[in-house]
C-alpha cells in the first residue's frame, strides 16, 4: 500500500467516521441520557484520532482529541451532553473534516471552536453538580485472555494504550502471546498475530474492563472470568492458557471474523462497469452475426453469453446500488442547522431509506435535495408562532420519502408548510418577463414558473435561498439523470417536489426505434405501449398532433418531421406512447425493431447541447444509435406547438 | 549452528507500521539463505508492536533453520519500554528476555 492509497483510505474512514459522529450527535441531541450513543459517539472519536495520528493528519488528531476528551467527560458521567455541548462539537466537526480532507482550515478557527467547546463543557460540568460520593467496593482478580484480528493494526488499532488502560484499572500482570506468529517467510508485517494474557486486580465493575476492548470488539477473541480466590494465586497465569475451543462464540467470549464486506474504490466500479458496458456491445455484435448464420453451433453459443452477459449486468448493477439511507442521513444535519438559522422548529421524517440508487446517481442527487430541503425550510415552513395561528402545531415536518417504481425511483420532498403562493408566483413570473400580464395559465403551468433561471419569490435573500438561483438548477440537474420533477402545491397542505430518478445512469433497457434510415434509442422504462398508426389515420391527421387512444386525447410527434429526414416516412408507422412526468406523449416512427440493452455514452461537449438526445449507445453492427431525451424531446415540441390541433378519431 | 557467517542489518529511525515494511524487506532479504542475523538497533528511535513481532517472526524462523540471531548491543531504554508496555518481558530466565537485553550466549 502506497502512501497515497494510505491516505485515500484514511479518507473514506474518516468521512464514514464523521458521519458516525454526527449521526449519533443528532441522536443525542433528542435523547441527552442515551449511554450508548455517547459510547457510539466516543468510539468514533477515538478512532478517527487514531487512524488520524498512524497516518500522518497530526493536526486533525490533536484537534479530535479535545473533543474526545469531552465526550470521554460525558461517557463517565461528569459531564452532561447538553444541547449545547452537542452544537458544540458538530461545529467542529466541520473543522475536523476539512482537516481530513486537506482543505485549508484556519488554525485560528479551531482554536476558536476549541475555546467555545471548553466554554460549553465547564458549564455542563458545573450544572451537573457534586459527583455522587464513591462506594467501597471489594477487589477482584480477573483473569484475561485475548488475540487480536488480523487487521486491527491497519485499522488503526493500537495494543499498548489499550493495555496501559488495563494497568490503569488495577495491579497488572501482562504476558505476551507470540505462538500464532508465522515464521518471517510468511509473515505479512502490518498484520497483528499477537495476543496477551492478563491478571488484573481492580475494583471496577467487569464493564470498565469490557470497555478497554470497546473499539475492538468485533475484531478480537476475549475471555474474561473472574477468579475465585482459590485459583487467584500469581501461578494462574501461567496454568490457564485456555485453548482457542473455549474462545469460540458464546459465554465471555466474542470470536473474531473476517468482514462479511469488502471495500472497493468507487473508481474500480467505474472501470467494470465500463468492462460490462464493453462487454455488453460486443455481445449485441455476436447476436447480430449469430442471427445471420446458419450455424447453430454460434447460435447456441451466442445465446448463451447473451444470458450471461445479461446477469452479469445486473449483478454489476446490484453491487453499484447502494441505499439512500447514505444520502438522506446527510439531511439531518442540514435540517438541525436550519432550524438554528431560520428560528423554526423543523423535524425531519425520512421513508423508505432502504431504497437503493445506482450509486453515481445518489452523489448526484445530493445538492438538488439540499437546495429543495433549504427552500422547504426557508420558504415552506412558517415560523411557530405563524404555525399556531393557522391551527398548527409548531413544529414544522419536512417529509423526505424515497421509493422503486418500476425502473426508476420516486424520491419526494413534503412540507407541511405554508404553500406556493401562486399570486405571488405570478407576479414574479410577470415582472421578469416570463408571462404575459394578460397569459392564461393552468395551475401547473404556474407552478412551473418556480423552475425558470433566476425565478425566486423570496422577500429578502437569506443565507438559505431566494438568491435566485436553486431551482432552475434543480431541475437542470435532476433532467441531466434523465428524471423528472414535479412541484404539487395542493392549498393548505404545504408543497410536494417529486423526482422520478432512472435506478442507474450505466446500461438501461432501450427500445430501439428506426426513423428514416437512423436508429434510435427510447428508454424501456419511459414506453407505455406501441400502436400501428395507419395510412389511413396518417392521412387525416395530417398537420396535426393529436390522436385518441381508448378515448384519451394524446399528442404526439412526428419524428421523421422533427429530424428532417428528407425521406418518405414508411407506408406503416408506428406510435410509440410514452410518459415523461404527468404527460402521455406518442413518438411516431418508421419501425420498431425491437429491445435494446443500451450502454449509455455520453455525447461530446460539442453535441451535449443538442437537447433532443441523453447520450449515445453503439449498436451491434457498430453503428452509433442516438439515446432519446424524452422529457426534453416533449418540452421542446410542446414549446414549439403550443396550441394543440384537433384529434384524430 | 552457522555462527560462522553473520549478516548484519542495521536498523534505524521509527520502525512502526507505516516503515515496517522496510525492515521486514532487510531482515527477510539477510536472512533468506540461512545466514544468522546480527540486528543493529543503536540509531533505532522509536518501534511499535508491529516491529516486536517481526522480531519474533525473525527468532522462530532463526530456531527453525538452526541458525543464530542476536542484537549487536542491548536494547535501549526506549525499546525496553515498548517491551515493557507490550508484556514480552516477563522473567529474566526468558529466552526472549536474554535476547532483548543482549546476552552473549544467546544464539551465538
Amino acid at each position: 500500500m502506497s502512501a497515497d492509497e494510505g491516505i485515500g483510505i484514511f479518507r473514506v474512514e474518516a468521512q464514514e467516521l464523521l458521519e458516525q459522529i454526527e449521526q449519533g450527535l443528532l441522536d443525542l441531541a433528542h435523547n441527552p441520557g442515551e449511554k450508548e450513543l455517547v459510547a457510539t459517539v466516543f468510539r468514533a472519536l477515538h478512532t478517527l484520532k487514531g487512524s488520524g495520528a498512524m497516518f500522518g493528519f497530526d493536526a486533525l488528531a490533536a484537534f479530535t482529541h479535545h473533543c474526545e476528551t469531552a465526550f470521554d467527560r460525558v461517557r463517565k458521567g461528569e459531564v452532561p451532553a447538553t444541547r449545547e455541548l452537542v452544537t458544540a462539537v458538530l461545529n467542529a466537526m466541520d473543522h475536523m473534516r476539512a482537516l481530513a480532507e486537506g482543505r485549508a482550515a484556519a488554525a485560528t478557527e479551531g482554536e476558536r471552536l476549541l475555546a467555545a467547546l471548553e466554554l460549553v463543557v465547564g458549564s455542563a460540568a458545573a450544572g451537573a453538580g457534586a459527583p455522587m460520593p464513591p462506594v467501597p467496593i471489594t477487589p477482584t482478580r480477573w483473569h484475561l485472555r485475548f488475540t487480536l484480528g488480523p487487521d486491527v493494526l491497519v485499522n488503526g488499532t493500537r495494543p499498548l494504550p489499550m493495555l496501559d488502560e488495563l494497568r490503569a484499572l488495577g495491579p497488572c500482570e501482562i504476558k505476551i502471546i507470540t505462538d500464532h506468529i508465522p515464521p518471517l517467510n510468511e509473515l505479512i508485517p502490518t498484520e497483528c498475530h499477537l495476543g496477551w494474557d492478563v491478571l488484573l486486580t481492580t475494583d471496577q465493575p467487569r464493564a470498565a474492563i469490557e470497555e478497554v476492548f470497546m473499539f475492538v470488539m468485533d475484531d478480537m477473541t476475549l475471555a474474561i472470568e473472574a477468579l475465585t480466590a482459590d485459583t487467584a494465586g500469581p501461578a494462574v497465569l501461567a496454568q490457564t492458557q485456555v485453548p482457542e475451543a473455549e474462545l469460540a462464540p458464546g459465554g465471555d467470549a466474542k470470536a473474531w471474523r473476517p468482514d462479511a464486506s469488502v471495500r472497493v474504490p468507487a473508481m474500480r466500479l467505474d472501470e467494470l462497469m465500463d468492462r460490462v458496458g464493453e462487454l455488453v456491445i460486443a455481445q449485441s455484435r455476436l447476436k447480430q452475426i449469430a442471427s445471420a448464420s446458419i450455424d447453430m453451433n454460434l447460435r447456441s453459443v451466442a445465446e448463451e453469453i447473451e444470458h450471461l452477459a445479461s446477469e452479469l449486468r445486473d449483478s454489476m448493477m446490484s453491487v453499484r446500488m447502494v441505499p439512500v439511507v447514505q444520502l438522506f442521513g446527510r439531511f439531518r444535519r442540514l435540517i438541525h442547522d436550519l432550524a438554528r438559522e431560520t428560528g423554526k422548529e423543523i423535524e425531519l421524517v425520512t421513508e423508505g431509506e432502504s431504497t437503493e440508487l445506482d450509486k453515481t446517481v445518489i452523489e448526484r442527487l445530493a445538492d438538488p435535495l439540499v437546495h429543495l430541503i433549504r427552500n422547504a425550510a426557508d420558504h415552506g415552513l412558517e415560523l411557530p408562532q405563524e404555525r399556531h395561528a393557522a391551527g398548527k402545531p409548531g413544529l414544522g415536518r419536512i417529509t423526505l420519502s424515497a421509493r422503486q417504481a418500476g425502473a426508476e425511483v420516486v424520491i419526494t420532498v413534503r412540507d407541511d408548510g405554508r404553500g406556493v403562493n401562486r399570486a405571488r408566483v405570478r407576479a414574479k413570473a410577470e415582472e421578469n418577463g416570463l408571462i404575459a400580464p394578460t397569459a392564461v395559465l393552468s395551475d401547473q403551468e404556474l407552478l412551473q414558473m418556480v423552475f425558470q433561471p433566476g425565478f425566486s419569490t423570496a422577500a429578502t435573500v437569506t443565507n438559505l435561498s431566494g438568491r435566485g438561483v436553486g431551482m432552475d438548477v434543480v431541475k437542470r440537474t435532476i433532467e441531466g439523470l434523465r428524471g423528472t420533477l414535479e412541484l404539487a402545491s395542493p392549498p393548505g397542505e404545504g408543497s410536494v417536489v417529486r423526482l422520478r430518478i432512472p435506478l442507474t445512469l450505466a446500461i438501461i433497457d432501450g427500445l430501439l426505434v428506426r426513423v428514416g434510415m437512423a436508429r434510435y434509442v427510447i428508454p424501456l422504462s419511459a414506453v407505455e405501449e406501441c400502436l400501428e398508426l395507419s395510412a389511413e389515420q396518417d392521412q387525416r391527421s395530417a398537420g396535426r398532433s393529436l390522436l385518441t387512444i381508448r378515448g384519451q386525447l394524446v399528442p404526439f410527434i412526428r419524428l421523421h418531421d422533427m429530424f428532417r429526414t428528407g425521406l418518405a416516412p414508411d407506408r406503416y408507422q408506428k406510435i410509440v406512447v410514452i410518459s415523461s412526468g404527468a404527460d402521455r406523449v406518442g413518438l411516431v416512427v418508421d419501425q420498431i425493431l425491437g429491445d435494446h440493452q443500451t450502454v449509455i455514452k455520453p455525447l461530446s461537449p460539442f453535441h451535449a447541447e443538442l437537447g433532443a438526445f441523453s447520450g449515445a449507445t453503439i449498436l451491434g453492427d457498430g453503428s452509433v444509435a442516438l439515446i432519446l431525451d424524452v422529457g426534453a424531446l416533449v418540452a421542446a415540441e410542446t414549446h414549439q406547438h403550443p396550441a394543440p390541433l384537433r384529434a384524430v378519431s | 549452528m552457522g555462527a560462522e557467517r553473520w549478516s548484519i542489518v542495521k536498523l534505524s529511525g521509527v520502525i512502526d507500521i507505516r516503515s515496517i515494511d522496510n525492515s521486514f524487506m532487510k531482515i527477510k532479504e539477510a536472512a533468506g539463505d540461512g545466514a544468522s542475523l546480527e540486528i543493529d538497533l543503536t540509531d533505532v528511535t522509536d518501534i511499535d508492536l508491529t516491529f516486536l513481532q517481526l522480531i519474533e517472526a525473525a527468532r522462530r524462523s532463526a530456531a527453525q533453520v538452526g541458525s543464530g540471531i542476536r542484537l549487536s548491543r542491548p536494547a535501549d531504554e526506549i525499546i525496553l519500554e515498548t517491551l515493557r508496555r507490550g508484556g514480552f518481558l516477563n522473567s529474566p530466565e526468558d529466552e526472549r528476555t536474554r535476547f532483548w537485553l543482549g546476552q552473549p550466549e544467546y544464539g551465538a
